[in-house]
């Protein structure tokens, strides 16, 4: 089919034009653009702001210390539409930056965007919570519950990555896409049996609503939320100083998300997105800050992004795939964590999520 | 009536039986009447697609060109693959049967429940002043609006997009048909009177009749709303439908989906309009109201 050629002709110039495109370090010093447009999901519901290491990121005003004596804008976005709001905006030439799911990542590179994966946004649990009075002991109880899922975000990838184990696939269930403030009436009301989601959940629980039924959390069982932090391959190739400066800000930022002595004071950021802190302290508890919050490409990244491309290619959210290792480039990312000295800060683990030595 | 006062238009739409009747008449008047339809229509359609052919040529330039992204505007040739993809592969007409018949179920309801109350308000003037404020004003809250308190109580199940389409359809034909009630004509009264009609009799020959252009008006006006909140309904609460397959197309940045479902939405809706208002102009001619 013409149009299957047509985009992987337009996969391969791009992939070509990015191994070109990742020069080293421009000699003399450059000047930076006068705004960086930075984007993060935006919440379901409460404030938008930023989660994980970017909340912090913006929370410690790294970015805009940085570039203070130059003057640069930092321009913080928080799409409400999340993975496939920021997808659009990266293609309208709107945004340079942004820190995002791994399923929209993925499918839009896989539709030509030119993107480059700069750093792991580290993993994040994904929470299965029933309606009160459903009675699902297991994933395998779920055949033929109707379940919520915001698709085109890393959940539906997540989605298939549970159920498949269980012996199930999506044609098994009955999906909803909701919206979340439209997800907690139709649980509370019956008319949903399940939402998988984030740690945004926890609070369904905490408040009685909704009861847990499966999370990854405290393992990397499949459908562990993962994501990228991604730069526009034109912004790279124009700024690359500025580029790393800002890889080395989001690595200071991933640090400072790191310590466990920051752990009381890491609730209280991410609690200014609306979701209430009690929920991160459920969904922190026990974990190692460090591997929730670890930038490393490392094999376990990369094998991630890979399932996310397969699965793209099964269910046709894209149409041709991509290398993996020409999308990602470590290159930011390694001489930051070489010029802030966190070599030994992270532990990098393997496809199958042990330790690498 | 002649022939000769009906427009090309009129005759063009009002179906071929008539057309036959009026045509075995006499066949020199058919070749010339014929040829006369035949240019008109041609004509008419040859005007109406002068516009859509010029936004596909600035479609296609600027895909071409690239003056914005392809991810954003793909080009009309994707498009078109895409749409026949949907088609062959059962997807596009499943959704698109599903809408249909989210579609029929609440014009069924809300249109049978706006002629009804149309006819009451029409024939009622206390009725009117009772209830017609306090309808008019729930109506006259967006659907959008109503979405979450109707949530609450209907579910997002099948029954939450009957309930909005039937609340969407019922005010054209409330409206319509009880204004049309209301400016009847005084001679029609006046008939009424002489012929010493019933009630029941006044209502079956007199007004019925007289209204049904109204209720073909409403029903224009109500299958035209009542396919645009379908398609924003199963935008935001959905698993199934055209609107949900739109939806669908751009979270998963997919914009040839999007264009494709467009295009067919818009084509349904288009030929729902064209069905009605062929309806409309029948109804219309022999209707008492207008034709008299």
């Amino acid at each position: 089919m013409n149009r299957i050629t047509r985009r992987h002709s337009l996969g391969a110039l791009t992939s070509a034009f990015g191994v070109l495109a990742m020069p080293q370090l421009a000699r003399a010093a450059e000047r930076p653009p006068a705004t960086i447009r930075i984007a993060g999901p935006g919440n379901a519901a409460g404030k938008p702001y930023g989660n994980n290491v970017l909340g912090v990121l913006r929370v410690k005003g790294l970015l805009e210390e940085e570039f203070k004596t130059e003057g640069v804008t930092i321009d913080w976005q928080f799409p409400r539409g999340t993975g496939p709001a920021i997808n659009e905006a990266f293609a309208n030439g709107q945004l340079d930056f942004s820190n995002y799911g791994g399923l929209p990542n993925v499918v839009g590179r896989g539709a030509g965007l030119r993107t480059r994966a700069l750093a792991s946004n580290g993993l994040a649990p994904v929470y299965i919570v029933a309606r009160k009075g459903a009675k699902f002991a297991s994933v395998a109880d779920l055949k033929g519950a109707r379940i919520s899922v915001s698709r085109g975000t890393i959940y539906e990838w997540s989605l298939n990555r549970i159920l498949t184990p269980a012996g199930l696939a999506e044609r098994d269930v009955q999906i909803f896409d909701l919206q979340a403030a439209d997800q907690i009436s139709a649980i509370a009301s019956g008319d949903i049996d399940a939402i998988l989601a984030g740690n945004n959940l926890l609070e369904l629980v905490d408040r009685d609503i909704a009861t847990l039924v499966y999370s990854t959390k405290g393992t990397r069982a499949p459908g562990t939320n993962f994501g990228s932090f991604v730069v526009y391959e034109d912004f790279a190739r124009r700024y690359p100083e500025t580029t790393q400066r800002v890889v080395n800000s989001y690595i200071r930022a991933a640090y400072f998300a790191s310590q466990e002595a920051n752990r009381q004071e890491l609730y209280d950021i991410w609690a200014l997105t609306g979701v209430p802190r009690a929920a991160f302290a459920r969904d922190y508890d026990g974990d190692d800050l460090a591997d929730r919050h670890s930038p490393l490409a490392d094999g376990f990244y990369r094998a991630s992004v890979q399932s996310g491309i397969d699965f793209s290619i099964s269910k046709k959210l894209i149409r041709a795939s991509f290398d993996p290792t020409q999308w990602i480039d470590q290159s930011f990312l390694d001489r930051a964590i070489d010029t802030l000295g966190y070599r030994q800060v992270w532990r990098a683990y393997d496809a199958a999520g042990k330790p690498q030595s | 009536m002649s022939i000769e006062v009906l427009s090309d238009q009129r005759i063009a739409s009002s179906g071929t039986l008539r057309f036959a009747r009026v045509a075995g008449r006499s066949s020199a008047l058919f070749s010339r009447r014929w040829m006369k339809v035949w240019k008109g229509t041609a004509m008419a359609a040859l005007l109406g697609l002068s516009l859509p052919a010029a936004i596909l040529a600035i479609w296609t330039i600027a895909a071409r060109m690239e003056l914005v992204a392809p991810q954003i505007l793909p080009m009309p040739s994707l498009v078109w693959a895409t749409t026949w993809d949907l088609t062959v592969s059962g997807d596009l007409p499943r959704e698109l049967a599903v809408s249909l018949a989210r579609l029929a179920g609440g014009l069924l309801i809300g249109g049978a429940l706006g002629l009804a109350f149309g006819l009451l308000f029409g024939l009622s003037r206390a009725s009117e002043a009772y209830l017609g404020p306090t309808l008019r004003a729930i109506f006259l809250v967006p659907s959008l609006g109503w979405l979450p308190f109707f949530m609450m109580i209907f579910g997002i199940g099948e029954t939450l997009k009957f309930v909005l389409i039937a609340k969407t359809c019922f005010l054209p034909l409330m409206v319509n048909v009880s204004g049309a009630i209301q400016t009847l004509p005084a001679k029609y009264h006046d008939v009424t009177r002489c012929l010493e009609l019933s009630r029941q009799e006044r209502l079956r020959y007199v007004i019925i009749p007289s209204v049904i252009p109204a209720i073909a008006i409403g029903l224009r006006q109500a299958i035209a709303k009542g396919w645009k909140t379908l398609i924003l309904v199963e935008m935001i609460s959905s698993a199934a439908g055209i609107g949900y397959l739109m939806m669908w197309g751009r979270k998963s940045f997919q914009l040839d989906v999007v264009f494709a479902t467009m295009i067919v939405i818009a084509l349904v809706g288009l030929l729902f309009d064209r069905a009605v208002l062929a309806l409309q102009q029948r109804t219309a001619d022999w209707s008492l109201h207008t034709g008299g």
